[in-house]
């Protein structure tokens, strides 16, 4: 069981958790104006990388905050997790 | 009478003499025996017959790796397929060989199990030489360290030597180390302890049995086994290595044991394996244990080394004990029925071979590194072509490994390989270790002759066994490898070996040895199978521990439980919660009972029992935003006091639930108890999300009781002194049903015929599966209560609620 650092609680057990998809996804700034295959792709095309990739994650059965993370889909190593405020952070 | 057991020696207490049968037959032991040495100490080395061939079998290793002893416990606890070297002996212990697989008991397990979890900076598995050094080093600098060692007692491989540390007997250094260990406050070392699973970031989980050794005498309020749930910064490995044998035809045949297994016998146990003894080994360190066994008393007819040249020294020793020492020979196959009675020697180059008779055939073909929880952690394995074994092939963050299962196998290496492995890891984690005082020292041993990596000896395949357990021989790999399988996984698979018991600690490395001879390949290059967890066997019962029975998923009741109960509620399983679905009266059936009290809502007043529902209380500046972004409909301009039902959507519009909103004193939302923690974490998104202006918090107050009102007459006119809707005073219900929230009696999840009517009577109408825009209407509940009257209509969603709640729940409006 892998250890996942809150940014709010530090290191906890992954079963605290709650994956949420891919992070820095903005919501349109005026969903009415978008044609319908924009707004498709908002609601629905994700990135799905080998490597590192940036998500969100809940720490639902702790602090219950939101907050991100760059993983690496290849071997589930948690680079980097950060506050929903913070920038994604550059990971060589 | 115990005719192979030597006068004195060993770590067993001959005062004390235990009773047991085995197979119906009595015998005698004692304290610190397993069951296997006790068993041998009257000469029985057949424990039961193999699983396909039906093969005599016995007891091939003094510990976990062998692959033949297998028995069943009928008393005092029974259980099956255990090895008859890992159960120590206790007074009245009953048990009988097994044909290959065992039984269950046909009586429940009333024994306890438990967890427990633990944390430390460094976890060290084994409490050999190496293991505790490491222990000390790390303990000494100030460490948390958990130590465990899955015998009896620590020392490991010691236990089964003659070797001295520090210019004494091992085992009074060993007595010493432990005694120290004992004065840290934060060192915890646990014996009978076996790591047996190695996961993510320093996650290792260990099985402790607490009981088994007690026999009859066992605390009853004590857990029978732990697993103990450990989580270090650093795992050091130090859980020794396994001998391997060497593949010849019958090969299987009890009497034929590993070589340092009979040692372990001797020195631990003070058992002879056998009274005429031939040794057949490529490596030194079988020789310790013909000259030991010599001098114990066993006739030891020759030495069968593999090798061009014996080692000097070993050859010596043996010319003194007048062992004959044979170079450049094998082991071709063996005689007997039941036992091994005869070994049948040839040269190097074939021919016709020498018939050696004897009652214990001792083999060694070198030595595995224990790496199985190095490889659960995804380390790399490489084959080192001088030692002749897979040892650890890079070094990983957080894991190490050290002593013999780090390939170092004399004993002078492994006390100093603890120390450097607890050193590194103190490194690792920041721990400030230096003035460690340097490890003890042992005499060095004598320069080591290179083994010779023998997989096998050539022969008819169809005896060679491999993998003793599934009778799989060598045969089953020249097939499977004839069936075009070009990798060990495919081989295994396709052979079993490797799947037993025992999952391959002795046959693994061998598989992949005679695998990769078939296939013309180095087997460093076809590599081995991975090591999975478990370790050793684990029961289900151990790993359910007390999440059993009422205990497997907790039953959750509201404040109010004892008042449904003392009204002869029926209750139903929603979630965890009970929730009373019906009060019949006596004589009445459910449609009965469920007539009765809509009728009985219809023309008065009803309470429903609320608190199985999940709420989520939105507090803050801008919650009623929020909510307005979570409803389709309109919440914000919910007025205090008032209830409105909605129906919450994601961006992708589909309904992800309805629910009702409250405003009063604060601003809260009841959701349905299964969507609350979706739709909490949707909630808390919302507050993240940055979407609204001002922070709003949504924390989930589900331990809330809540009462529904609703009814024909649920509300009285007029306005109470703080301007809110007047209430009817519920007699007859508990303190707990006040401050409930009034339902909103028709919904306004969207459906244009459902305008709010503050007291209207509530609706038992719907016309099942016409109308499910909130995809969670229940057909069942809803038709069950449905009425003729149909007007006003709110959708099925909604429906589905109030039938059931209001008017199945309450038998005594005012
Ligand atoms: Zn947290």
């Amino acid at each position: 069981m892998q250890l996942i650092e809150c940014p709010w609680c530090g290191p906890r057990e992954e079963v605290e958790f709650h994956y949420g998809g891919q992070a820095h996804v903005a919501y349109p700034a005026d969903p009415q104006a978008l044609p319908d295959e924009q707004w498709a792709q908002y609601l629905f095309f994700r990135d799905n990388p080998k490597g590192a990739f940036a998500e969100r994650w809940s720490h639902a059965a702790g602090c219950r905050r939101w907050f991100n993370a760059v993983r690496d889909t290849a071997t589930y190593r948690f680079h980097a997790t950060y506050r929903p405020d913070q920038p994604r952070p550059e990971i060589s | 009478m115990t005719e192979f057991r030597v006068p004195s020696g060993g770590r067993i207490d001959r005062a004390t003499t235990y009773r047991f049968t085995f197979g119906g037959t009595s015998y005698t032991g004692h304290p610190g025996d397993t069951l296997a040495s006790a068993l041998l100490a009257h000469g029985v080395h057949a424990t039961g017959t193999s699983i396909a061939l039906g093969r005599p079998r016995g007891i091939g290793a003094a510990w976990a790796e062998d692959p033949g002893g297998l028995v069943q416990i009928e008393e005092p606890f029974p259980e099956p397929m255990l090895l008859a070297t890992t159960v120590e002996l206790v007074d009245g212990l009953s048990a009988r060989g097994i044909p290959g697989q065992g039984r269950l008991a046909d009586v429940p397990d009333s024994a306890r199990y438990d967890a427990k979890h633990a944390h430390a900076d460094l976890l060290v598995v084994g409490a050999g030489p190496a293991g505790l050094v490491a222990a000390l080093t790390a303990a000494r600098a100030g460490a948390r360290v958990v130590l465990v060692d899955e015998q009896s007692e620590p020392g490991g491989a010691l236990l089964g030597s003659a070797d001295r540390v520090d210019r004494g007997p091992a085992l009074d250094w060993v007595a010493a180390a432990t005694a120290e260990l004992a004065t840290f406050p934060d060192v915890l070392h646990l014996q009978r302890t076996t790591a047996f699973g190695h996961y993510d970031d320093g996650f290792v989980l260990a099985l402790e049995r607490r009981t088994d050794h007690f026999g009859s005498a066992a605390p009853r309020h004590r857990s029978r086994q732990r697993v103990w749930r450990i989580r270090a910064g650093h795992v050091l490995v130090a859980a020794g290595a396994h001998e391997r044998p060497v593949v010849f035809c019958d090969n299987d045949r009890p009497g034929i044991m590993l070589a340092a297994s009979a040692r372990t016998f001797l020195h631990r146990y003070g058992v002879l394996a056998g009274r005429d003894a031939v040794v057949f080994t490529t490596d030194d360190g079988a020789y310790a244990a013909a000259v030991d066994l010599a001098d114990a008393g066993v006739r030891v007819h020759a030495v069968v080394d593999a090798r061009e040249v014996a080692p000097l020294h070993w050859r010596a020793e043996c010319e003194r004990r007048g062992i004959p020492v044979r170079a450049g020979q094998v082991v071709a196959g063996t005689e007997g029925t039941d036992r091994v009675s005869a070994a049948l020697v040839a040269g190097p180059d074939g021919g016709e071979p020498e018939r050696i008779a004897c009652d214990l055939l001792l083999v060694s073909g070198g030595w595995n590194p224990a790496v199985h929880l190095f490889s659960q952690a995804r380390g790399r394995l490489h084959h080192d072509d001088g030692l002749g074994a897979f040892v650890p092939g890079e070094t990983l963050p957080g894991t190490s490994v050290a002593g013999s299962a780090a390939g170092v196998f004399d004993l002078d290496g492994c006390l100093r390989d603890g120390a450097r492995g607890a050193l590194g890891a103190l490194a690792e984690l920041g721990i400030d270790a230096r003035g460690a005082t340097p490890p003890p020292v042992a005499d060095s041993d004598p320069e080591r002759t290179p083994p010779r990596v023998l997989w096998r000896v050539p022969g008819d395949e169809r005896t060679q066994f491999v993998d003793i357990q599934r009778d799989a021989t060598v045969a089953d790999i020249a097939r499977a490898v004839g069936a075009g399988m070009r990798g060990v996984e495919h081989v295994k698979r396709y052979t079993t070996i490797g799947t037993a018991h025992d999952q391959g600690k002795t046959s693994g490395v061998i598989a992949a040895g005679i695998t990769a001879e078939l296939l013309g390949v180095p087997v460093g290059q076809l590599g081995t199978t991975t090591f999975r967890p478990p370790y050793t066997p684990v029961a289900f019962a151990a790993l359910a521990g007390r999440n059993r029975g009422a205990l497997f998923d907790p039953e959750r009741v509201t404040a109010v439980h004892d008042w449904h109960v003392a009204r002869g509620a029926v209750f139903e399983d929603v979630g965890q919660w009970k929730r009373p679905r019906y009060y019949p009266l006596p004589g009445e059936d459910m449609d009965a009972a469920v007539l009765r009290e809509c009728a009985a809502v219809r023309g008065g007043v009803g309470i429903l029992d609320g608190s199985t529902l999940g709420k989520i209380d939105v507090q803050g500046p801008d919650a009623p935003v929020l909510l307005d972004r979570l409803y389709t409909n309109m919440m914000s301009t919910l007025k205090v006091g008032m209830v409105r039902y909605g129906v919450l959507c994601g961006a992708t519009g589909w309904c992800s639930t309805t629910a009702p909103c409250c405003a009063p004193p604060r601003t809260g939302t009841s959701l349905h108890h299964h969507r609350r923690r979706r739709e909490g974490a949707r909630l808390d998104g919302g507050v993240a999300a940055d979407r609204v202006a001002r922070p709003a918090g949504a924390p989930h107050v589900g331990h809330r009781a809540v009462g529904h009102v609703p009814g024909g007459r649920a509300a009285v006119p007029g306005r109470d002194r703080r301007g809110l809707p007047r209430r009817r005073r519920l007699e007859g219900a508990s303190a707990s049903w006040r401050g409930g929230t009034r339902t909103c009696p028709a919904s306004r999840c969207g459906s244009p015929a459902s305008a709010s009517r503050a007291s209207s009577p509530t609706r038992s109408t719907s016309t099942p599966g016409t109308r499910r825009p909130c995809g969670t209407g229940s057909s069942r509940r809803a038709s069950r209560t449905a009425s003729p009257r149909t007007a006003p209509r709110p959708c099925t969603c909604c429906a589905r609620r109030r039938p059931t709640r209001s008017s199945g729940r309450t038998p005594t409006a005012p």
